[in-house]
Parts: structure tokens; C-alpha cells; sequence
């Protein structure tokens, strides 16, 4: 037995079964008790710290209660009705979970290598840790562009891999260092601290991370058929970074209190599920930028080298709705989240404000995608560029309303 | 203020020389602004003084108060200097009292657990339309002399392009099965 089988034999245990099983609803379990604990305990819920709050003794008692219940629950589910070993929900949901969990961990040793306390200031940020992981996460992911990229001309399974690879150590980078940034902006105040959803340099961290991970999910759930397509995802990605180093290099990355209007933990909900459907949506872009290449290229010349290693013009169509089928419903609840943040802060659920405006059209657009392929059968090129034009709908709202128009959404735009 | 050489971090303070204790030079002020805007192109010496005239008689009728003079003059002056002095400018008031003033909102909501309610179904209903088959399909065997007939039909309302390989992989396996038979 080779190390390779042997390898993915020990990730098929964990990954399926009862250890999955166990896993996914000791996840859940920790994601109610920290939910019960905001609710329902004496301290309640602490917006100048909650992160501290996650880990300190009271987290550790309240999600750990959940933890052990979560396990119970699976231990008697799986006693009663064996069929729940069989669940493929568990095996799917909980690699990602387990993706977040390492991101914690990392998170918690790059914490050991920040600067004496005496040596942090607001005014000069540049000392600070998770600058140096953005950086690695940035050379990270243009790296694997450019491996992406050359994978299309010379389709070596070791250059595919190198991709593959340092995509996932970007994502690893990223999400880790937007954890440090969370620490971090305690650091120089308790009043300053805030999770790392509040400017636009976080978020768009926040876009590739979640970006890149949408597209490897597809290609891991699509073996090496999909990898072609990895060269227009990353190339988006890439094209993200420049654009955030720059903003990083006027001054936009710094870590800067947040305004009254966002300190609540909506912000910590609707903001990150908003990537989620930005992302997919991004992923789904590349997809139709792929299928419209190969659709030029079999048209020009049926026989290109470059056709052999694209996922055939079917697979596209699929890999471009699956996205949108993983971004549409994210999108649709971190609307539904805002509007009852917008209900709770501004005293409306909808006030036509720009950015509810421009989400509105988005929403429709995409909605529209799925009610033409699900209900009418479009498929094809017609779709194709659907995709890539509502991806940039979806970029001007994301971007374009921050930057060119006013609104209650201000807080995101250049200061 | 004013900025003398029209770049924003170079402002000044000018006074308009205006007595803005007494209510009365203000109104003056802005009367004659507003009469030397209706006068419009012809800029002679007579309409401007016909302006300041018409404004006197805006603000005070026909009897101008003792020790008007002072007071004409410096509006006069103030009304002359402004024209001249170059872009940009902002009017500042030098002296002035605060008013703090707090607004609120309030709104009361006895139906948010309906639009809760209403949005949980909202989701629901989109997972239902887009994400579950909506596919009928049929396997009929009949007995034909001494061979059986077997059929394989299929029906989708919705996502066909899904349907389609979800019903050539079943055909597949139907065959690979039955040839081991």
C-alpha cells in the first residue's frame, strides 16, 4: 500500500461515518452554545469584546456544554437510526468546519509572534503582525494565479498540484490573519476592538478567501477536470490583491474604530454572508469566462492542445450553476439579516437606501439565472455571459456604490 | 473667509464690516444683495444707487432712523468688497450661539414575528423551487410470450439539463446490472 492510498484512507475515515457525524454536530453544538451564551448569559453580549468573551472561561463552559451535548445528540442519533452514518451533509460540511478550526489554531500562533505591547500604537500600525500574513497571503495567491495560468500551457499534473496547494495556503493565510486582525485591534484599545468585517481591506480579504475556497470545493468535488477553470477564478483573485495592496498603501488598511451605527453583532452576520454570495458568484464569472473561451476556441479551431485539459462546455454550464445554486441562497439571507439589522438600527426593514437598491438588482439578476435554467431550461451561452455580466453587477454594487454614490452604506466607501 | 491664492489650505478670515448686533443692518445687507441681483447686467453707478435706495425703503419704508449714514456706508462697503474678493470663499459667522438639537425615531413593530415568519418561508420556498427534483419516473415491466419487456420513462418539470445525466446514469446502471443477470 502506497502512502498516497493509505493518506486518503485515513481522510475517508474522518471525513465519513460516525467520526464525521460526531464532528459536524459537535461543531453545531459550539455554534449554539456560543449563540445560547450571547442570548441567554448573565454577561450577555459584550460588543467591545466579544471575541474574549468566545475564550474565556464562560465560552469555554457554554460551548463546551454544546460540544459534549452536540456529541451526545449523535452518539444516541446514530444508536436509534443508523441511517445517519450514511448522511452525506455531515461528510460535505465538515471539512470546512475543519478549515475554520486550523484558521482558530493558526490564528492562535501568530498571536505569539506580535510585538511587546510597549511597541503597539494606533498611529503606526505597520509593526503589527497580520500585515506580514497579508503579504503572504497576497504573494500567495498571485503565485498560484500564475501556476494556474501556466497549467493551461503546460498541464503537468506537479504544476496543477503547486496551484492547488497554494491556493489552499492562501486561504489558510488569509482567514488566519483577518483572526489576528480581530485581536489585534484590541490591542490598542478595548474600545477600538472589533471583528474584521468593517472596512473595505477586510472584506475584500474576506472575498478572495472565500472566493478561492468556493472554487476549490468545485474542483476537489470535480477532481483535476475542473482545474482548467482555476486560471479565471485566481486571475480575479490576483487582480483583488493588486487592487488591495494599493488600498493598503494609502492607508486603508489600517485598523480604525468603528463607527456607533456598526457595533452590533449583525454586522458579524451580514457582512460575512454577503462574501459568501459575492464569492460564489465571482467563481461562477470564471466559470462563464471559461465557457465562453472554449466556445471561441472550438469555433476557431476545434483541435487547440489548450481543449484537451478544459472541462468540456457541459461540465462549465454545470460548475457556473452550481455556484450560483451556493451563492443564491447566502445572498438571499444576508439580504433578509440586513433587513432586519435595518429594522432594528435605522427603525425600517427597506429605505431604498443605493446599496439595498443595487443587492435588489443583483438579487434579481441571479434569480433570474437560476428561474431561466431550473423553470425554462436556458443553458449555454446564453447563460455563460449571464454570468459574467451579473458578476459585474455584482462588482459595481459591491464597489461602485461604495465609491460613486452616497447612502446609509457610507461607512464602506475611501475615507 | 477666503483663500487669496485659491488653494484650500490657505484661508483667511475677512470681515464684511457689518454691525450684526442690530437686526436691522443684516436685513439691510441681505436687501440689497437680493435688489443688486435683480438689477442683473446694467452694472452703472445709477442702478446700484437706485438698488441701495429700494432696499433702504424694503427694510424701513420711508423714514430712515437717525444715524443711518454709518450704517449705509458700512453696508455699502460690505456689499462693494465682496465681488472683489477672489474664489473660494466661505461665509463664517464670527460669533455665534450653538443650538444643540437631538432627533429621534422611534418605531414600534408588533409584526416582526410575521415578517420573520414570512422570510423562513421566503427561503424554504426558493430551496423548494430551485434546489429539490421535481421527477416522476416510471419503470413498467410487462411479460411479452417468453420474453419481459422492460421500460424506462422519466419526467421533469423543472431543471431538465440536471434530469437529463441524472436519467442517462440510471439507464447506465440499469444495463450494467441487467447484463449480469
Amino acid at each position: 500500500m502506497t502512502a498516497t492510498t493509505l493518506e486518503s484512507n485515513i481522510w475517508e475515515t474522518l471525513n465519513r461515518g460516525r467520526w464525521a457525524l460526531m464532528r459536524f454536530y459537535a461543531y453545531l453544538g459550539l455554534i449554539a452554545g456560543i449563540s445560547a451564551m450571547a442570548m441567554y448569559a448573565p454577561g450577555g453580549y459584550d460588543e467591545d469584546a466579544f471575541l474574549y468573551q468566545i475564550l474565556s472561561m464562560q465560552g469555554v463552559i457554554w460551548g463546551g456544554t454544546g460540544v459534549l451535548l452536540g456529541c451526545g445528540l449523535a452518539a444516541v442519533g446514530s444508536t436509534i437510526k443508523p441511517g445517519l452514518l450514511e448522511s452525506r451533509t455531515a461528510g460535505n460540511i465538515v471539512p470546512w468546519l475543519d478549515g475554520g478550526t486550523l484558521m482558530v489554531i493558526l490564528a492562535c500562533i501568530w498571536a505569539l509572534f506580535e510585538p511587546a505591547q510597549s511597541a503597539i500604537t494606533y498611529e503606526d500600525q505597520s509593526n503589527l503582525f497580520a500585515g506580514r500574513i497579508i503579504m503572504a497571503m497576497n504573494v500567495l495567491f498571485i503565485f498560484s494565479a500564475i501556476a494556474y495560468l501556466a497549467y493551461l500551457f503546460a498541464p503537468e499534473s506537479f504544476v496543477g498540484r503547486v496551484a492547488t496547494w497554494s491556493a489552499y495556503a492562501g486561504i489558510y493565510a488569509g482567514g488566519s490573519a483577518l483572526l489576528l486582525r480581530w485581536h489585534e485591534s484590541y490591542l490598542f484599545d478595548m474600545d477600538i476592538g472589533h471583528a474584521p468585517v468593517a472596512n473595505l481591506y477586510e472584506v475584500f480579504i474576506m472575498l478572495f478567501i472565500i472566493t478561492a475556497a468556493v472554487y476549490l470545493a468545485l474542483e476537489k468535488r470535480y477532481h483535476a477536470k475542473a482545474k482548467a477553470m482555476g486560471a479565471f477564478v485566481m486571475t480575479l483573485v490576483a487582480a483583488g490583491v493588486f487592487y488591495g495592496i494599493w488600498l493598503n498603501s494609502i492607508g486603508q488598511g489600517d485598523i480604525k474604530p468603528l463607527v456607533p451605527a456598526l457595533q452590533s453583532y449583525w454586522m458579524k452576520l451580514h457582512v460575512p454572508m454577503n462574501f459568501v454570495g459575492y464569492g460564489a458568484f465571482a467563481v461562477a464569472c470564471a466559470a462563464g469566462m471559461a465557457y465562453l473561451v472554449r466556445h471561441w476556441m472550438e469555433g476557431r479551431n476545434g483541435e487547440a492542445k489548450m481543449l484537451k485539459i478544459f472541462p468540456s462546455l457541459d461540465q462549465l454550464d454545470q460548475l457556473a450553476h452550481k455556484s450560483v445554486a451556493i451563492g443564491f441562497p447566502a445572498f438571499t439571507l444576508a439580504t433578509i439579516l440586513g433587513a432586519a439589522w435595518a429594522a432594528e438600527a435605522w427603525g425600517g426593514y427597506w429605505s431604498w437606501d443605493p446599496k439595498e437598491t443595487w443587492a435588489l438588482i443583483v438579487w434579481l439578476i441571479y434569480g433570474a439565472y437560476l428561474h431561466a435554467r431550473v423553470s425554462h431550461g436556458w443553458h449555454g451561452k446564453a447563460l455563460a455571459w449571464w454570468a459574467v455580466a451579473g458578476f459585474l453587477v455584482t462588482m459595481f454594487c459591491f464597489l461602485g456604490v461604495n465609491m460613486y454614490l452616497s447612502g446609509l452604506h457610507s461607512y464602506g466607501r475611501l475615507s | 473667509m477666503v483663500s487669496m491664492t485659491g488653494d484650500s489650505a490657505d484661508y483667511q478670515s475677512v470681515g464684511l464690516g457689518i454691525d450684526l448686533t442690530n437686526p436691522k443692518e443684516w436685513e439691510l445687507f441681505h436687501a440689497f444683495m437680493d435688489r443688486m441681483g435683480k438689477i442683473g447686467d446694467k452694472k452703472s453707478e445709477n442702478a446700484s444707487v437706485e438698488a441701495f435706495q429700494e432696499a433702504v425703503k424694503d427694510v424701513f419704508g420711508d423714514k430712515p432712523p437717525e444715524r443711518f449714514e454709518n450704517m449705509g456706508m458700512r453696508t455699502l462697503n460690505a456689499v462693494n468688497m465682496l465681488p472683489q474678493l477672489p474664489w473660494p470663499k466661505l461665509p463664517m459667522p464670527s460669533e455665534y450661539n450653538q443650538v444643540y438639537y437631538t432627533g429621534l425615531q422611534l418605531a414600534r413593530d408588533p409584526g416582526m414575528n410575521i415578517v420573520w415568519i414570512g422570510s423562513a418561508i421566503l427561503t424554504l420556498g426558493l430551496c423548494i423551487m430551485f434546489y429539490m427534483p421535481h421527477r416522476k419516473l416510471w419503470l413498467i415491466i410487462r411479460p411479452e410470450s417468453k420474453k419481459t419487456n422492460i421500460i424506462l420513462a422519466g419526467m421533469a418539470t423543472r431543471n431538465p439539463i440536471a434530469f437529463d445525466l441524472a436519467f442517462h446514469d440510471l439507464l447506465i446502471k440499469l444495463e450494467e446490472d441487467f447484463s449480469k443477470i
